[in-house]
């Protein structure tokens, strides 16, 4: 290629030839300003209070045009489950001494977004008072707030609040995903926030129609810049497609109408898509939920401890995971997306994943059912492998002589009859916790919205707590984990399953997408796209 | 005729009346409830949070008074509001019953023409090839659901590379877009209906020219175009038209399933949700729709049969 040229002309020449592609290839990571992206979200938004629900399809469109006090920091060195946490609204924060008093910072020169009746006024503190006063008062996400003593604003640009005791979760649940702080006026009367959204964040919503699509236009006036100081968001526009048709989605995405996928979809369906878009970004994760065994402990069998145990050491786990989801992770007292919260997997393994019959049948024997005994097992139908999953926790339960009978619910029917507590054993979804704590306050302790089994243990009680208070974060994890030790000897209901693979591709066009746990898409602002 | 439309019409709305309150009753016997829906995925719910949700939505009165409410809201024109999305459920209706009734239309005009064309052409090639061909794919396509006509279309299409263009547009904004969005899915519902519509219009064509009438008309020379269709077809419609009117009914049950394949932001599609998330007032309101859908499409089919046979027409008069 260089010939003719001297050894000297020929370096320069190489030189020249590497500057040229080392540019054209910076060129393509260099983020651009504009373009569009469109997202499937499977569900349509009912309506955009996000004090009515906790529904993902309304928490997910908010997050591009609401923002909360604290947010989820993204980037490449950190996990999909990983809480690490962000200036948000609240610029900095202070933490006392005892823990008790956290004093925010607001960001100052923060408008809201320019429509009636805000109409782009400041962001001040008397917002943030308006929106965490009314989750207090009839919030879903009022449990949150339960440590919550007061709130108060001494200026414009400060938040004090004060708690009851201490507890070290509350900057997560403060950037917890329903979270969104609204303008006052969302609480006096002065808009319907049922169907109007009036936010911070880096999008406006410019039309919402069931069925069809949901609108946004980039927000000038928002604050948000990245790391290099650039303004945020690359993109001028999103779209969000209900598509709740999975064939509807694949079809959809495999045309390019859709540039993120969002929502559930299997390995095998994945590479269904790859064969046609070979290019897409094949990026996976492990789901922010798992699958749970709830055994009522109403039901005679169930109250003895080492039935549980025994039901516990019938199930083949990693086959299970293996064969019927191809891969993902063993589940845990806490789920495995929290990878610095949950077990090590060598322990989840040994609790959960080292199946023995033999000593299985020998605990049924202890606990008077030598022959085993029959119940029926309710089934909320999340789909077919799913369905697969529980089948095959009914063949492993039939080797020990544990007949399981399988009866299909729907979701709305299954989450009655948990709360209600008339089922014998029950197979579900678990919700996309963020935390630790949200698993052990949610399932073990009394009145949690997903103690399905009754715990009520005062020792775990008192463990749950404790860990609540803990401000350094290795002690904590180690308080974290011992209480896993705990609930697997000492409660093993409900019986962690399985983390499968969660996938989310996109358009290889797509540039910065991060997947994050949380709802409502913390890395879209640093979204851009090539073409 | 009016007194039989009258008569017709009381009947309908004794239908109507009966079919509100089986439904009322079932689906509040359905366990799950749109609060737990809600707070589904919430942290710490407390029995108060929850009794507080279900006052604020009415679910705390008892049932007879939740009834009266609904039915007397109903007689004046007010649906309630839905629970899901505070919206009043008529405007949601109105809205979501534009896109169903034109797949509708468009799948039954499909589906008769189709249907009807090739019942008439296997009674005349009968007996030969062609004959067979029509009745083998009429059978098919009665056994395949329509779910799965639904999911083959949309396949079928991604395999020549076509696909349907998102998000949904309505006529009025897009008619092109709209065609594309419409005529696929009217497609796949209308299959089953020329099916059965092809077996029921051969087998009544057979009938007819077999008949002496025809034999006659036959004899004095009227042209085969003349004697199928003006005189063997017109008199083999009546059990057609009931077939028709009956697989409307079937045609608008089908458009649940298939306004999802196809994303179309129909009555079916929001039936479906509302089903899922206890929304009562949606369930009742659509369900009432669809019963005076079909009412009125079975008043019209009897209202048809004096149009087509004038004996019909002096017995009613």
């Amino acid at each position: 290629m260089f010939e003719g040229l001297s050894t000297y002309g020929r370096a320069l020449a190489v030189l020249a030839a590497s500057a040229l592609l080392t540019s054209a290839a910076h060129a393509q990571d260099v983020p651009k300003y504009g373009g569009k992206v469109t997202i499937n979200v499977h569900a349509d938004a009912p309506n955009f209070d996000p004090l009515a629900s906790t529904e993902y399809a309304v928490h997910s469109r908010l997050g591009l045009a609401m923002n909360r006090l604290v947010d989820w920091a993204t980037g490449p060195d950190i996990d999909y489950g990983e809480f690490v946490p962000k200036p948000a609204l609240a610029e900095s924060w202070d933490i006392s001494a005892d823990g008790l008093t956290y004093t925010f910072k607001l960001r100052k020169g923060v408008v809201w977004q320019d429509v009636a009746p805000v109409s782009g006024r400041a962001f001040t503190s008397a917002d943030v008072l308006a929106t965490y006063a009314a989750i207090r008062e009839s919030g879903v996400q009022k449990g949150l707030l339960a440590t919550v003593d007061t709130i108060t604003a001494p200026d414009d640009h400060t938040v004090v609040i004060k708690l009851k005791r201490p507890n070290v979760v509350l900057l997560q649940n403060l950037a917890h995903q329903n979270m969104w702080i609204l303008p006052k006026e969302a609480f006096d009367g002065g808009y319907d926030r049922n169907s109007v959204v009036i936010g911070t964040g880096p999008w406006l919503l410019t039309d919402n129609q069931a069925g069809v699509a949901t609108h946004y236009k980039k927000n000038p006036t928002y604050f948000g810049k990245n790391a290099d100081g650039k303004q945020l968001p690359y993109l001028d526009e999103v779209e969000i497609l209900p598509l709740k048709d999975l064939n509807a989605r694949i079809m959809a995405f495999r045309s390019g109408q859709i540039d993120i996928w969002f929502g559930p979809l299997n390995l095998t369906q994945m590479a269904a898509i790859k064969q046609q878009v070979p290019d897409l970004q094949e990026i996976k994760t492990i789901a922010n939920t798992q699958t749970e065994l709830y055994l009522n402990p109403s039901f005679k069998p169930f109250s003895d401890l080492r039935v549980r145990q025994a039901l516990n050491l019938a199930i083949d786990r990693l086959a299970l995971g293996d064969v019927v989801r191809g891969g993902g992770a063993i589940g845990g007292v806490v789920g495995p997306a929290l990878s610095k919260q949950t077990l090590p997997e060598d322990e989840r393994i040994a609790l959960y994943g080292t199946p023995d019959h033999e000593k299985a049948k020998a605990l049924l024997a202890e606990a008077g059912f030598p022959d085993g005994f029959s119940f029926e097992l309710t089934v909320l139908n999340y789909g077919e492998e799913f369905v697969r999953e529980a089948e095959w926790i009914q063949q492993d339960l039939a080797e020990i002589g544990v007949k399981a009978e399988l009866k299909m619910v729907d979701l709305a029917a299954g989450q009655a009859l948990a709360k209600e507590g008339t089922y014998q054993g029950l197979f579900l979804v678990m919700s996309p916790f963020s935390e630790a704590d949200e698993y052990f306050t949610t399932h073990f302790l009394k009145g949690g919205n997903r103690n399905y089994m009754g715990v009520d243990d005062a020792e775990l009680t008192a463990m749950i707590q404790e860990q609540q208070g803990i401000a350094d974060p290795e002690a904590r994890r180690q308080k974290i984990w011992e209480i896993q030790r705990y609930i697997a000897k000492n409660v093993q209901n409900p019986l962690p399953i399985w983390s499968s693979l969660l996938l989310h591709p996109a358009h290889a066009r797509v540039h910065g997408w991060r997947p994050m746990l949380p709802q409502g898409f913390p890395s879209l602002p640093e979204v851009w796209v090539s073409e | 005729m009016l007194t039989f439309a009258l008569r017709r019409a009381v009947l309908g709305i004794l239908v109507l009346i009966t079919v509100s309150v089986l439904v009322f009753v079932s689906f509040r016997f359905v366990p799950g409830d749109i609060v737990n829906q809600q707070l589904s995925e919430a942290g710490a719910v407390t029995p108060e949070l929850l009794a507080q949700k279900r006052a604020q939505l009415g679910l705390d009165k008892p049932l007879l008074v939740q009834f009266t409410e609904w039915a007397s809201g109903v007689v004046t024109g007010d649906f309630g509001k839905s629970l899901w999305t505070g919206r009043p459920v008529a405007n949601q209706i109105v809205t979501a019953l534009v896109p169903t009734m034109q797949l509708s239309i468009v799948a039954i005009i499909l589906g008769a023409v189709l249907g009807i064309g090739a019942g008439v052409a296997a009674a005349l090639w009968r007996g030969t090839p062609g004959d067979m061909i029509l009745r083998i794919v009429s059978t098919v396509f009665l056994a395949i659901p329509q779910l799965w006509l639904g999911l083959l279309t949309l396949t079928g299409l991604a395999m020549i590379g076509y696909y349907i263009p998102l998000p949904y547009r309505s006529f009025s904004v897009n008619p092109a877009i709209n065609f594309q969005q419409v005529i696929f899915p009217a497609v796949a519902l209308s299959l089953g209906v020329a099916a059965a519509l092809s077996r029921l219009t051969r087998s009544a064509m057979l009938e007819v020219t077999g008949a002496d009438f025809i034999r006659a008309a036959r004899a004095r020379g009227v042209p085969s175009s003349r004697l199928y269709i003006g005189h063997g077809l017109k008199n083999a419609l009546i059990p057609v038209i009931t077939l028709l009117g009956t697989q409307f009914g079937n045609l608008l049950s089908g458009t649940v399933i298939i306004e999802q394949i196809f994303n179309i932001p129909g009555l079916g599609n929001m039936l479906f949700e509302a089903v899922a998330n206890r929304d009562y007032p949606v369930v009742q309101a659509a369900v009432l729709t669809y019963g005076v859908i079909t009412i009125v499409v079975n008043l019209l089919v009897d209202l048809s049969y004096g149009i087509v046979d004038p004996r019909i027409r002096e017995a009613r008069s």
